[in-house]
């Protein structure tokens, strides 16, 4: 970090003269300067001190665009060490937190936990000012579990992680959205769409505004923009047959103590899970877990009732209650012990679309509607899921993986499980009766349900589908992977295509997940392989674009968090995202950052030279920058173009020009129409704005002059002499010539 | 097939550029890149932003002779450089035309980002060179492009009035390139 | 003399008693003369022509002594065949070329010298500034060499280039005039 106070005892070279700066600031008080020699000291120092670039900052303030913003200006010129600090933190930690990144996809493989609550249960909760009842006030506490959560993996190891959360739904409805979700499947990637461009249209207002102090810090804007467009993509899947992440692992049958009859409800709740209308479609694994709760009101009830009820449920019911303490009362934001409620982080595009809006314009202005919860609510909710997740949840999932990994997946291991899968090869051949159906293949298991296209919940091909999610979720890659491994030819033979591709796309998504594993290139190839495979399913074989499209995602995020090679591999499925219209206008914008991103993020071997991809990177930020001026967001734009600048800038010579003529000046309209634009959407009118045009644009001029002058010094003495007639010739002059000069350039 | 080649100084100025189109299978030698007649610059970044690759290979690939180094898979151009022992880079950037179903490599139909209209020239020519830009017969007919056209490079640098890194005006020069480009590409 | 005998001569000295020297090295060496020549006096290329003709003049002059003691050949009859001499001797062991002789005035004192081959030329294109190609005659020198040549062997004469394949024309062709003989004079002062 350089303050200007550390700068100023050295001279500037130089490239830093004209225009600004000491030595104009000399000539032009050259009288003051005469009468005593200490004031002239005092000048020259007070005129140093204020010269807007000290020589350190000279260098990074090459690397930016000036186009930016007046405000931008600014800052530079006022805190040149933000502009450092920003430079410092340019390759490794800017675009990207990738550490970020993997936990938001980790978390994005949340346990699904079903919540079922009697009527009296959501009546009481939705006078708190929920009005989708108990699911909805669940909801956003269980995003994040409040501690640290510990798993045991297969081997027994255990892991703590910071980071975990579960998923609350609402059983009602639960594995009925794919159903609607087949027609309008497209739809769901239009909705991601229009999300983007809805936070766009907010974005380009709000974050204009406060773009300068942002954006030395490293865009937030775009940042957030390719986060929110990855958790948009990742919370659109809802529960589908081909993967288990969507289905309930566990089931909350709720009750107040408001009921009349609590033992008599539980049942029925449960036996409405079991069967009738409530029952999950066949494609779901009925053994998840149940897990009652009763809540109990503080404002009305009496808590010795409540306690002794809920003694009864643990009696009848076993372990798995929870006596949840809640005030009925809503509570409101002058309340003394008011919290408000967070914020959902996992919201699907439909509901961002539907209630977004309107939840982001009540959180500003602080109006009542706004949910807000006592204190003591918060926390009894907290340790509730808390308690759910550690000491239910958990060790049920990992109970699960144990006895499948022992009674499903090993005999599928072992010898006799080969031979089975050998026999089910060979069956085509023996019995004509299956083949027939069967198809050519010859090897279906005879499980899959062609004509509905799953397997059903019984069958080993679900169960170790199922296990190996489990596994995923548990964070045990490892398993997870092995598992995924184990099971996606079996897809394949039986042409169950979706779940092939699910099983390709996990099994790669684990491995890359997984820290230990997987240095050697081979591998990566076979990662490629997989994902090449698993988006030819989705896409070709299944027309189902959403998933291809989370599919491809995940490997553009993981492989490039993976660092090295595959970012590489990551810049390419990034590309191919694109290429395959995956994604809408904005979108590929997006794709576009994501694979200068990519680029960027891959660093040079060893101290040498060579290994980077800064042109490639600096070439797609260009891109970029075009396709967000030609979407009408200069703000955006000139982002991309500062991100180009600083990325070329290591392979560009000094002076920072192009050495090929038509890329400079496209690269040069390209900065001069993000200015205009700019300066035009931020309501300079038009009589105005060529007089602000100008002042900027000779600011620019005269960088471009500071560097010429600079390579010309090296050469020889007669470019100082040339500056320094420059420069006696006045500040006005100054600014004029330089402009010649960039007419001749 | 369309062709764009480029001679790079050591210190990446381009000092020699041609874009031409193929002479086999009844191609008529004009170029028709993917990008429309007003997007030209985006040759040079496909090429500015492949010498990321150049400089990882020249280290690793002891040939002068580099092959197709690198992709630019949105608008399906294929690079492939030639360095000369003194340091100049020769790069050839190569775009098979646009087919109804020449695709991306998974076959899964293409919607090129930066697509243009089809190219109907070179269109039905099977020719080994504009089918697959990096089959053996493209390297090889490209090694003999880029050994021609090295032959010319060392004379035309040996001429008195040449000066190191500056622009190759010679039309002796670009009459040979494009006749190692005829008979080759 | 006869033409052919001369052409042995010539062949006979260039394998036996020339030291040779590597062809691109003396193509190089000159064309950079010529270059700096051109940069030094700001592309007036008809100076060039004049300094490339001066610096021929002085190596002619040192250069027929080297000549006269390798070839060991006599005083020539005619002009004729001092033009053989020339061609197939003299231009056969300082450049290994033989230019063909052609084109003689009907009083025997005018002919030309043809080069299929220049190998000071080698390489070269002269620049693209639309005047060098008019005005430069790049292989001057050796005009400039056989005036001093023959002056140091009582000639004077008069030679130009006409055509110059470099210029884009079909052959190169220098016209080598006889001004008269020197009878017992004093070489003049060196220019």
């Amino acid at each position: 970090m350089t303050s200007p106070g550390d700068a100023t005892p050295v001279k500037p070279p130089p490239s830093f003269s004209p225009g600004v700066g000491r030595s104009a600031s000399k000539s032009r008080f050259p009288d003051e300067h005469e009468p005593t020699l200490s004031i002239d000291a005092e000048l020259a120092d007070t005129g140093s001190v204020s010269s807007p670039t000290p020589p350190l900052s000279a260098t990074t303030a090459e690397l930016r665009i000036r186009s930016a913003s007046p405000q931008a200006r600014s800052v530079r010129s006022s805190t040149p060490q933000l502009a450092r600090s920003s430079f410092g933190s340019l390759f490794d930690g800017r675009f990207d937190g990738s550490e970020d990144i993997r936990s938001l996809i980790i978390r994005a493989f949340s346990p699904t936990i079903a919540v079922y609550a009697s009527e009296d249960t959501d009546e009481l909760i939705k006078n708190k000012g929920f009005k989708g009842g108990f699911w909805e006030l669940l909801r956003p506490f269980g995003e994040t579990i409040t501690g640290k959560v510990i798993i045991r993996d297969s081997i027994g190891s255990s892991r703590a992680w910071e980071d975990y959360g579960v998923r609350f739904v609402d059983l009602k409805g639960l594995g009925r959205a794919p159903a609607s979700r087949d027609s309008g499947r497209d739809s769901a990637l239009a909705q991601i769409e229009e999300v983007l461009a809805q936070q766009l249209g907010s974005a380009e207002g709000s974050l204009g505004a406060s773009l300068s102090s942002k954006d030395v810090l490293g865009f937030p804007a775009t940042i957030s923009l390719a986060k929110l467009f990855l958790r948009q993509l990742l919370s659109s899947t809802t529960a589908a047959p081909h993967e288990t992440f969507g289905h309930p692992v566990a089931s909350v049958i709720t009750i107040s103590s408001r009921n009349k009859a609590p033992l008599e409800t539980l049942r029925q709740l449960y036996a409405e899970t079991n069967t009738g209308d409530k029952r999950l479609p066949d494609w779901v694994h009925q053994e998840y877990l149940r897990y009652y709760v009763l809540v109990h009101d503080e404002d009305r009830d009496d808590i010795t009732e409540s306690t002794r009820l809920y003694d009864q449920m643990k009696r009848h019911f076993g372990l798995h209650c929870h006596l949840l303490r809640l005030r009925s009362s809503q509570c409101i934001v002058t309340d003394d012990d008011s919290v408000q409620v967070p914020h959902c982080e996992w919201l699907s595009p439909q509901e961002h679309l539907s209630g977004a809006g309107e939840a982001e314009t009540l959180v500003d202005l602080g109006t009542d509607g706004t949910p807000y919860l006592f204190d003591s609510d918060v926390s009894a909710i907290k340790s509730f899921i808390r308690e759910l997740t550690v000491q239910s949840v958990i060790p049920f999932m990992e109970n699960r993986v144990a006895v499948w990994n022992d009674q499903v997946a090993s005999r599928r291991r072992g010898i006799s499980g080969r031979f089975m899968s050998m026999s089910r090869r060979w069956a085509g051949f023996g019995s004509s009766s299956r083949s027939g159906i069967g198809g050519s293949g010859g090897a279906t298991s005879g499980n899959y349900d062609t004509e509905h296209n799953f397997y059903r919940q019984d069958t080993p091909e679900a169960i170790l589908r199922k296990m190996a999610d489990y596994a995923f979720m548990l964070r045990d890659w490892k398993l997870a992977s092995s598992t995924y491994e184990m099971i996606r030819s079996d897809y394949g033979n039986d042409k169950a295509w979706k779940y092939h591709a699910g099983a390709h796309e996990m099994c790669a998504v684990s491995m890359l997940l997984n820290p230990l594993a997987m240095s050697a290139k081979i591998k990566l190839e076979s990662i490629d392989q997989m994902f090449e495979t698993a988006c030819y399913s989705y896409l070709t074989r299944c027309s189902d674009a959403t998933h291809a499209l989370r599919c491809l995602a995940l490997a553009v995020e993981l492989l490039k968090s993976r660092g090295g090679s595959a970012t590489e591999s990551a810049a390419r499925w990034a590309m191919r995202v694109m290429d395959f219209g995956l994604v809408g206008s904005v979108g590929q914008i997006l794709f576009m950052e994501r694979v200068a991103a990519c680029y960027a993020s891959k660093t040079p071997v060893g101290g040498a030279k060579w290994g980077a991809r800064r042109r490639k990177a600096g070439m797609w930020s260009i891109f970029a920058a075009d396709q967000w001026l030609k979407a009408g967001k200069p703000t955006l734009a000139s982002a991309c173009l500062e991100e180009a600048e600083r990325l070329y800038a290591d392979v560009l010579d000094a002076d920072g020009v192009f050495p090929m003529p038509e890329m400079q000046s496209f690269i040069d309209n390209l900065r001069h129409a993000v200015k205009v634009e700019y300066l035009q959407a931020r309501g300079f009118d038009t009589q105005d704005e060529p007089a602000v045009d100008d002042a900027l644009g000779t600011e620019e001029i005269s960088e471009k002059l500071d560097k010429r002058n600079h390579r010309r010094s090296l050469i020889g003495l007669p470019a100082q002499l040339d500056a320094g007639t420059l420069m006696s010739a006045g500040p006005r002059d100054a600014e004029d010539q330089p402009n010649d000069d960039f007419e001749r350039a | 097939m369309s062709y764009y080649f480029t001679i790079l100084s050591p210190t990446d100025t381009p000092i020699f550029n041609i874009a031409f189109g193929t002479s086999k299978g009844g191609g008529d030698g004009i170029a028709r890149f993917r990008f429309p007649d007003t997007a030209q610059y985006m040759n040079q970044f496909i090429i500015h932003s492949s010498l990321d690759i150049v400089e990882e290979a020249q280290w690793t690939n002891g040939g002068m002779y580099l092959k197709h180094i690198d992709t630019y898979p949105p608008a399906a151009a294929y690079i492939s450089a030639f360095l000369t022992p003194s340091g100049a880079r020769f790069l050839l950037l190569h775009q098979p035309p646009q087919l109804p179903n020449s695709g991306s490599s998974g076959g899964l139909g293409s919607s090129s980002l930066l697509g243009s209209s089809g190219n109907l020239v070179a269109r039905g020519s099977t020719s080994s060179i504009a089918a697959n830009p990096t089959s053996p017969q493209t390297e090889e007919a490209v090694r003999q492009f880029m050994t021609e056209v090295y032959e010319s490079y060392v004379k035309t640098a040996m001429s008195p009035f040449y000066k190191q890194g500056m622009e190759i005006r010679s039309p002796v020069f670009r009459t040979r390139v494009t006749a190692a480009g005829k008979k080759w590409l | 003399m006869s033409s052919s005998k001369a052409s042995r001569i010539g062949e006979e000295i260039w394998k036996t008693r020339i030291d040779k020297v590597n062809a691109e090295l003396v193509t190089l060496t000159y064309g950079t003369i010529v270059a700096q020549l051109c940069q030094d006096y700001d592309s007036d290329y008809q100076e060039v022509n004049k300094q490339l003709d001066k610096m021929g003049y002085n190596i002619g002059m040192r250069l027929i002594e080297d000549f006269l003691a390798k070839s060991g050949v006599g005083r020539c009859a005619n002009f004729r065949e001092t033009a053989d001499m020339i061609a197939k001797v003299g231009f056969k062991i300082f450049l290994n070329v033989a230019p063909t002789v052609t084109n003689w005035t009907s009083d025997n004192n005018q002919f030309s010298l043809i080069f299929d081959d220049n190998p000071l030329a080698d390489f070269v294109e002269l620049p693209d500034d639309g005047r060098a190609q008019d005005e430069l005659w790049f292989s001057n020198i050796l005009c400039g060499v056989l005036r001093g040549a023959l002056e140091m062997v009582q000639m004077q004469i008069e030679a130009h280039f006409v055509s110059d394949v470099l210029r884009g024309d079909d052959t190169t062709e220098m016209r080598v005039s006889l001004v008269r003989y020197i009878e017992d004079e004093m070489p003049p002062e060196e220019e």
